[in-house]
């Protein structure tokens, strides 16, 4: 998966990593046995490549993990793939002591596509934070991460320290298996202490029911009252103006109308008194003939032509009747 | 006509600005156009001409058309050109049959002019004629025509009615006018001969009745017959159960209320037997496959077809008489035959308008 991964990055193609696991597996592993672990597992596997075409991925499993190399494939293409194997897990069902058993997926995709995804170790370890995300947050979800930038860093500062890399984002994986994960919120604040206090504060005044000042506190930090005032006045005042300008037009168009409707009587008045109709004009400019698209077009087109024949015949009885000496 | 030569001395031929075409359904009873300019018009079709140069003064008009001349009737030397749905003036006749061909000219030329036409646009017309219009009646509406329309052409006044409404095919017409009533038969092709049928008891026969039975109930009340025709075509019914027509008549100079429901429903209804008759005719001699289709397809069209529940009336008969049948009233009576005279003259290829300049 490795030589792959360089091979993309050589030739400049896309790539995608994928760790994939079925949520809660060690679980059902416990109530229902390692058959049914290794049967999860078959049908995942196959399930994955029901989904891909044979030479479309690379992959082996790591501590109950799917770890899968998918070259030629764009971040775009990883997420409808990623959905199509959730949407193939729930439909799965599995037969455990006569119970029906239903599976989920958590996945983590990572993509080359990012510019600091510079290494394999980069995609394997951005594709694991997003997994662990998945799984924390109840899985049954993919999650695309963008932490290259962080892993880079990270990997650089270590290494020029002498210091062994430590494992970036530390928060977003459970610090010991037994250990519960961290909320949305402490992850948040983990890595960005200011955003994650406005969020608690947020959320605190959510629930005592006093968002609304929260809001207006905010809005007022951020527009002072004066230019508030002073913006309203101008826009009324603006108001006022067009409404000036609209009075004015309409008065004017009142009085055109008027006109006009003067100047047309006295039309009609002159036209009458001197016996001219001008007639009104038709709505057709050039002759119109049947169109092709009438319906019975060609019926229509038969009667017209019937119609013409009789009309001709009439006009020739008619001459020869005239020329008939009396 | 006149008009019309000066203009080609005088090389004003300049008609470039426009084609209108008009549908003209010409009537005993009602003459309408309906024009490519948006305009419809409807006049009844009586011409008077003042009967002397007092009367001339007084209304200060040469002719007089449609409710204006039933007006002013009394000043006038009154024309109804059309009867039986055929022109008067193609009989043969000598002071009267020229009378009347004057009459018909004035009222085509009048209802063209009711178009409201401009002097620089081309005017295409067909005139709808009843079905078994002769040669001579023919020749007297085309000369008529000719005089203000630049071309014109003729066509069966039910075939028009059917072609407006797009029923080409399986359809049986049923066009109820003052001086006929045109029975049709489409198939999809031009109707022929066979295909048509044509009956004089019509409105005014209808109006006729109506006078009889009015005389022989009410014989002191004082009425003519254009009130009678005014009493059919306000309150017609054939229906069963309907309000009572009361009206008021004189009765030596003072008015008098009549309950005329019962002449009224008699005289309506003696139209009913020889439609129903006519349409088994009709149907009998049609392909036996398709004679279920047309029993259920017929249309009833013409003044005539606002009689109230005629339609369910004549639907009754033709399943006692014909074993089955559907009547569709349709919804424009007075323009029916107008409208589908300009859809023709519309769809009327331009080489053929030509021709018959």
């Amino acid at each position: 998966m490795r030589v792959e991964f360089e091979r993309a990055q050589r030739y400049a193609y896309p790539t995608v990593c994928m760790m994939i696991s079925v949520d809660r597996l060690g679980a059902l592993q416990d109530i229902y046995g390692v058959d049914s672990k290794q049967e999860i597992q078959q049908a995942v596997i196959e399930l994955l490549e029901s989904q891909t075409r044979a030479s479309d991925f690379l992959g082996c499993m790591i501590d109950d993990r799917i770890h899968a190399v998918f070259p030629h494939t764009s971040a775009t293409a990883a997420e409808n793939l990623a959905q199509r194997l959730l949407n193939g897990a729930r439909a799965m069902q599995f037969d455990g002591d006569g119970r029906t058993l239903r599976i989920t997926l958590s996945i983590g995709i990572a993509h080359n596509e990012d510019k600091e995804a510079i290494s394999f170790d980069t995609l394997i370890g951005v594709a694991e934070e997003g997994l662990c995300v998945a799984e924390s947050g109840g899985g049954d979800r993919f999650i695309e991460t963008e932490l290259y930038q962080l892993y880079e860093n990270n990997q650089r500062d270590q290494e020029a320290g002498g210091e062994q890399p430590r494992a970036p984002l530390r928060a977003f994986a459970p610090a010991e298996p037994d250990a519960a994960p961290l909320s949305l919120l402490e992850m948040i604040e983990v890595e960005d202490s200011a955003l994650g206090a406005k969020l608690r504060g947020f959320i605190d005044a959510y629930e005592k029911g006093s968002v609304s000042d929260l809001m207006e506190g905010q809005t007022s930090e951020l527009v002072p009252q004066e230019s508030v005032s002073e913006q309203d006045r101008q826009v009324e005042a603006e108001l006022a103006e067009k409404k000036r300008d609209m009075d004015l037009l309409q008065r004017r168009l009142a009085k055109l109308t008027e006109q006009l409707g003067l100047t047309e009587q006295e039309l009609a008045r002159v036209l009458k008194m001197k016996n001219i109709d001008p007639g009104l004009a038709s709505i057709y400019k050039t002759v119109q003939g049947l169109s092709e698209d009438e319906a019975s077009a060609a019926v229509k087109k038969e009667l017209m032509v019937k119609i013409f024949e009789a009309n001709i015949e009439f006009r020739k009885q008619l001459e020869e009747r005239s020329s008939e000496p009396n | 006509m006149a008009d019309k030569r000066k203009k080609e001395q005088n090389g004003e031929q300049n008609k470039d600005h426009g084609v209108l075409y008009l549908g003209i359904d010409l009537g005993t009873s009602r003459t309408s156009v309906s024009a490519s300019n948006g305009v419809r018009e409807t006049i009844s079709s009586h011409v008077g001409y003042p009967k002397d140069v007092v009367s001339k003064k007084l209304l200060k008009k040469d002719v007089l058309f449609g409710d204006e001349a039933l007006d002013k009737r009394l000043s006038l030397n009154l024309y109804r050109p059309l009867a039986e749905g055929v022109l008067k003036c193609s009989q043969e006749g000598g002071e009267e049959a020229k009378a009347n061909q004057r009459a018909a000219s004035d009222l085509i030329r009048e209802i063209i002019r009711c178009a409201k036409p401009r002097s620089d646009e081309l005017i295409y017309a067909v005139i709808g004629v009843p079905a078994q219009a002769n040669i001579n009646n023919k020749e007297a509406i085309i000369a008529a025509a000719r005089e203000t329309v630049d071309s014109v052409m003729l066509c069966s006044e039910p075939f028009s009615v059917a072609y407006g409404l797009d029923m080409l095919e399986d359809v049986l017409v049923i066009d109820i006018g003052a001086g006929t009533v045109d029975l049709c038969r489409m198939h999809g092709t031009m109707p022929e001969d066979s295909d048509q049928i044509t009956l004089t008891r019509a409105g005014d026969f209808v109006d006729a009745e109506l006078m009889k039975a009015i005389e022989s109930s009410y014989p002191e009340a004082q009425f003519t017959i254009q009130m009678i025709k005014v009493m059919k075509e306000r309150h017609s019914t054939v229906a069963e159960r309907a309000e009572p027509v009361i009206v008021s008549l004189p009765v030596g100079g003072k008015p008098q209320d009549f309950d005329v429901s019962k002449e009224l429903r008699g005289a309506c209804q003696k139209i009913i037997p020889p439609i129903v008759e006519g349409l088994g005719q009709l149907v009998a001699t049609f392909d036996p496959e398709f004679q279920s289709k047309l029993k259920n397809r017929v249309l009833l069209a013409g003044g005539g077809s606002q009689i109230k529940s005629l339609d369910t009336a004549i639907e009754i008969e033709m399943h006692r008489t014909l074993g089955e049948g559907r009547v569709i009233r349709i919804e424009e009576p007075k323009y029916g035959g107008s409208n589908g005279a300009l859809k023709i003259a519309h769809d009327m290829p331009e080489e053929y308008w030509e021709k018959l300049k």
